[in-house]
């Protein structure tokens, strides 16, 4: 038998399921040939500690974090589906679910984030148009495939700390189209997590100043836009900043705390 | 009443019964949870990809046609979450030759040298191969599953598994050597 297919009659024996006869029968073919039998058993071994490699446990209230996230989504999409004309038409007559609306009928942060992304990318219109919207019909499960956009937000998530996402400064690197689809998955994923409330650009070029010049500071590094966001802390805001792909073209993203309490915005 | 089916399950997410999400948690949070912690070797990283991953299921879960099982397709969609975090990642190396390096996040304690080693020595594995090793030794995927699950054949499927026991042998190993494909 050729080297090649005794070492996969090794890998067979070692990966597939435990088979203690077929594995002495293995040993005593291998018998003169003790540089793959000396394989044999390393791999058997390796295979083995590999085992021993205990699943960790989650950190602390991540499930009920995970599990109120996904009834927070089930919520906004049922909600969503009950506010179609279409839907409740479709229902009161006992009709196929329409499909998710597609464009028309986007939350209006998201509207707001895709009026940032187009401020980032100096307003190259057309470029960036939200395409993952609207589901195909054979779609792969993962962002880059499509999805109908959730509702908008309920208010039963109003008493989380609150961040803003200060973005000041930086420039689009040369390849306008990935950088905003990677802008574009950031976004994303914040909405997934439920963590998103509001985004909106800002025009610094046109803004006025009152009661004093502007600072150089803003001048270095000016505010084009902010995320508004929901974080139980700010570590997780500081976390969720950190992956913003802003700040791999040379700009910052700032931090702010925003008060809550009596008074304070739903 | 009898424990409802995933596939009853995923149907009734769809028609918005909140009472399907409790039994997918069940059923799948610490199976996704100790796949996406291997795959990432980062617990709180795990988390966030879990919770994630039953969100798409919920905006995703029409499309799950019943060609394989459940559990092999949330598993994918698993997969799919990883693979975003492991591209930002890539993003993050890429720009930290620009940027002053964030605070490290201490790892979790683990007393156990043997375990740090095995650990390590899984991370240190390409994601491709680590993903195979993992759904084979822990989710005990057939290859046929894993092919399907990894967008690659049967045959492909087998070769890199072995590749990849080869390969933490090796990082196991007390010295050594030259890595090879």
């Amino acid at each position: 038998m050729s080297d090649d297919a005794l070492l996969q009659r090794i890998a067979d024996a070692v990966l597939g399921p435990p088979d203690p006869e077929r594995n002495r029968a293995l040993e005593a073919e291998l018998a003169d040939r003790p540089e793959l039998l000396d394989e044999f058993h390393q791999l058997r071994e390796a295979w083995s500690d590999l085992a021993d490699l205990p699943a960790r446990e989650p950190p602390e209230g991540a499930r009920a974090r995970a599990e109120a996230a996904v009834l927070r989504a089930l919520a906004r999409r049922t909600e969503a589906k009950g506010r179609e004309p279409g839907a409740r038409a479709a229902a009161h007559a006992g009709g196929p679910e329409p499909a998710p609306a597609v464009g028309g009928s986007r939350h209006p942060a998201l509207r707001a984030a895709a009026a940032l992304l187009l401020f980032m990318a100096g307003a190259v219109a057309g470029a960036w148009a939200w395409p993952r919207l609207g589901p195909s019909p054979d779609v792969e499960p993962g962002l880059a495939s499509g999805a109908g956009v959730p509702a908008p937000t309920t208010s039963s998530t109003a008493d989380e700390p609150r961040f803003v996402l200060l973005i000041r400064g930086g420039a689009l690197p040369g390849n306008e189209a990935a950088a905003i689809r990677e802008m574009e998955g950031w976004v994303t994923r914040i909405w997934n997590a439920d963590r998103l409330v509001w985004a909106d650009r800002f025009l610094p070029e046109r803004a006025v100043w009152v009661g004093g010049e502007r600072p150089p500071s803003d001048e270095a590094q000016p505010v084009g836009g902010f995320f508004l966001i929901r974080a139980p802390d700010r570590e997780e805001a500081v976390r969720i900043a950190r992956q913003s792909p802003h700040l791999a073209w040379g700009g910052v993203v700032e931090v702010v705390p925003v008060a809550r309490g009596p008074g304070a915005s739903p | 009443m009898s424990e409802r089916t995933d596939e009853a399950l995923i149907e009734a997410l769809q028609t918005g019964d909140r009472d399907a999400v409790g039994p997918l948690f069940d059923r799948y949070y610490d199976e996704l949870f100790a796949f996406a912690d291997r795959f990432l070797g980062d617990p709180q990283a795990a988390a966030d990809v879990v919770q994630d991953t039953f969100v798409r299921v919920l905006r995703y879960g029409e499309t799950f046609s019943g060609r394989s099982s459940f559990r092999t397709w949330i598993l994918r969609v698993a997969r799919n979450a990883c693979l975003d975090v492991v591209d930002a990642r890539r993003r993050d190396r890429e720009a930290k030759a620009e940027l002053p390096p964030p605070d490290p996040s201490p790892p979790p304690e683990e007393p156990d040298p043997r375990i740090d080693r095995l650990r390590e020595a899984l991370d240190a594995l390409p994601e491709t191969r680590r993903e195979v090793l993992v759904l084979r030794r822990f989710h005990h995927l057939s290859y046929a599953e894993i092919g399907e699950h990894c967008g690659i054949s049967e045959g492909a499927a087998r070769v890199r598994a072995h590749r990849a026991l080869k390969q933490l042998r090796r990082e196991l190993s007390p010295t050594p050597e030259a890595s090879s494909e």
